[in-house]
């Protein structure tokens, strides 16, 4: 846990740096009156010094829990997050309904073992009823991809 | 108005969607892995389309359902559906290892019954009093309350007040991206057309608490449930009834009022509940063999929150927990706007909401004694099915807000974010409350400069607002307190 509350100072750190960084570049205060970077740069300020207090916890506390990030268990977590992006790029490209049956197919592949007229048939269906739910009772367009 | 509110409640479409609401809640409670929290974020899409009667009093009878739906998988599992029923599991699985499924399941579900009417009497009796109070509330009271809810959540949620108070800080600056709405100012914007009109915080909200449960779904795929066991006799006996009202009546109580508290949620009034019970039992020794009280307790108190995380919410537009701030959402969706002028401005709906708290829980007693046979089946849908649509909904959800794909993207990317805090032990409530309250407190802290012509002490010029104060100094010290407390215990 210890590196992993390292890592997570320092990228918290870094981010309010770089708020603070661009927030500074915003109109300064006018008549005592605060101006727009005023409350973001407070705000970084004291996630800064809390993340550095985090940091130095981590340093000097004794912590023996593991963070175990790299098991089988979290890389299949990992391919689904990048599977997920390929999702919503292909919806954007392809067209709702055919990304969504391939990723609902493909991921009931994976995680199950059924036969594939059951995976299909699953697709099919949870496809054609969240569509239908939100095309028709809610009346959200899916106006996008070259194709359905 | 009480009229009016009647009259918006019974209709037959509303108080079907109470009753979906209960239903779907039950289920999505039951289910390992799915909070309650999840529940609601998943459902609120598909409120975007209704008025605010049909869309609030779907998602408080999702709410009272889930709370109530994570004890069936934690009595007949020893697995708690959500975290509020942790405790319960604690006996509810003995009390079922012997056989006593469907009396543990009774006890359960009437005194959660009890506990959650208890919580909608307080929520109707406090309610009005308070918002009239917050009415006296101007610029500098505003700001000092919003600080002191974000510092409350910060020190209480999560297991380092410091990661809270990072995760908040977090929200309240993602608030801040857009245009500025005193100088009209652009943001970290970037020039991306898409962040003008800043970062809308229900994609957030969805892909931090279902996005991110979701994946967690993914890393425990291979962990197989234990087969539910039989249940017979859910009705309480005769002999059970003395108890449940007893432990009803105190420990929804005691539910409704840690409830108010902004950043307690109902896992923590559970354990609380719990650890009374034990204290005030002539067999404490016995508590985890399977007790009875031991599970009207935390039952009692769990719904007693759901009532109770209402009250701040409705009255100064301050969530209870991640719950509420989801409802907070669902509101503003719906153009209302909760604080104390809601009451004045939208007296008729308030009210409605009070009658279909009491509804939803009637619902979820009948439910629970009629159909639990029937919702413990949900148990055996499997995950490999269950995660992909889960995926989908978040999906299709946060599209349905503006037909955007870049809040898609914005879901996707706090789904990853949630599920990596999760790994570091941070909780992700402070992030969301930090994005509704930022903008109260930063607009609000503007103003009062504004009004004051640059003097900061306009910020401890009234008696509201020092109070105020000391409690963010409280609310601060409070972690370092505890852990004396805890280490002089140990």
């Amino acid at each position: 846990m210890k590196k992993g509350n390292l890592i997570f100072a320092g990228a918290f750190s870094a981010l309010a740096i770089f708020i603070i960084y661009f927030a500074m570049q915003l109109p300064k205060a006018r008549g005592g009156v605060p101006g727009p970077g005023y409350w973001p740069i407070m705000i970084s300020i004291i996630m800064l010094v809390a993340a550095v207090t985090v940091g130095i916890q981590a340093f000097t506390k004794e912590d023996d829990t593991p963070l175990e990030l790299s098991t089988s268990d979290h890389k299949r977590v990992y391919l689904a997050m990048g599977l997920l992006v390929v999702y919503l790029l292909g919806m954007y490209y392809i067209g709702f309904g055919i990304a969504t049956f391939i990723m609902l197919y493909g991921f009931i592949t994976w995680f199950g073992k059924y036969a594939w007229i059951f995976r299909i048939i699953m697709a099919l269906a949870i496809t054609a009823v969240v569509y239908s739910v939100f095309v028709y009772v809610l009346k959200v367009p899916f106006r996008f991809g070259i194709l359905f | 108005m009480i009229v009016e509110a009647f009259r918006l409640v019974l209709e037959p479409s509303v108080l079907l969607f109470i009753v979906l609401g209960v239903a779907s809640g039950i289920c999505i409670g039951c289910l390992p892995g799915l909070t309650t929290t999840m529940g609601v974020a998943l459902v609120l899409p598909l409120t975007f389309g209704m008025d605010a009667t049909h869309s609030i009093l779907l998602l408080i009878g999702v709410y009272v359902g889930a709370v109530y739906g994570g004890s069936i998988s934690a009595i007949l599992l020893n697995t708690p559906g959500t975290p509020a029923s942790a405790a319960t599991a604690l006996d509810g699985y003995k009390m079922a290892s012997r056989g006593e499924a469907g009396r543990a399941l009774g006890i359960s579900t009437s005194s959660s019954f009890i506990g959650g009417m208890i919580s909608c009497v307080y929520l109707i009796l406090i309610s009005p009093i308070l918002a009239k109070f917050a009415l006296k509330f101007s610029a500098p009271e505003f700001f000092m309350l919003a600080v002191f809810g974000l510092c409350i959540i910060s020190s209480i949620s999560g297991k380092s007040m410091m990661k809270g108070l990072i995760s908040g800080a977090l929200g309240i600056l993602l608030a801040t991206i857009g245009i500025d709405s005193i100088t009209g100012s652009m943001r970290f914007t970037f020039n991306n057309m898409n962040l003008f009109s800043g970062i809308n915080f229900i994609p957030v909200m969805i892909g931090l608490f279902a996005m991110s449960q979701a994946f967690v779904g993914v890393e425990e795929m291979n962990q197989k449930a234990v087969v539910a066991r039989a249940i017979t006799h859910v009705f309480p006996k005769r002999s059970d009834w003395g108890m449940i009202v007893k432990s009803g009546l105190l420990y929804g109580t005691m539910g409704t009022l840690i409830g108010c508290i902004p950043g307690v949620g109902a896992d923590i009034a559970s354990f609380i509940a719990y650890g009374q019970a034990k204290s005030f039992s002539k067999h404490p020794e016995l508590f985890g063999t399977g007790l009875p009280e031991a599970i009207a307790a935390p039952e009692a108190a769990n719904n007693g929150v759901t009532g109770g995380a209402l009250i701040p919410m409705l009255t100064l537009g301050v969530p209870g927990d991640a719950v509420a701030a989801i409802m907070i959402g669902a509101l503003m969706v719906q153009g209302l706007q909760p604080g104390p002028l809601l009451f004045q401005n939208n007296g008729p709906i308030v009210y409605a909401l009070f009658i279909g708290c009491f509804i939803a829980n009637i619902c979820m007693f009948v439910l629970g004694l009629n159909s639990v046979r029937l919702f413990a089946k949900v148990l055996s849908v499997p995950k490999s099915i269950l995660v992909p649509t889960i995926f989908l909904l978040c999906f299709v959800g946060s599209y349905a807000l503006n037909n955007s794909l870049f809040d898609v993207g914005v879901m996707l990317f706090f789904g990853i974010v949630g599920y990596f805090l999760q790994k570091t032990e941070v909780s992700s409530s402070p992030v969301i409350l930090g994005l509704i309250l930022g903008p109260m407190a930063e607009s609000n802290f503007r103003r009062a400069l504004l009004m004051s012509k640059g003097d900061y002490g306009t910020f401890l010029s009234t008696g509201i607002s020092i109070t105020f104060f000391v409690l963010i100094v409280i609310s601060l010290a409070l972690p370092f307190f505890k852990k004396k407390f805890m280490k002089k215990q140990a």
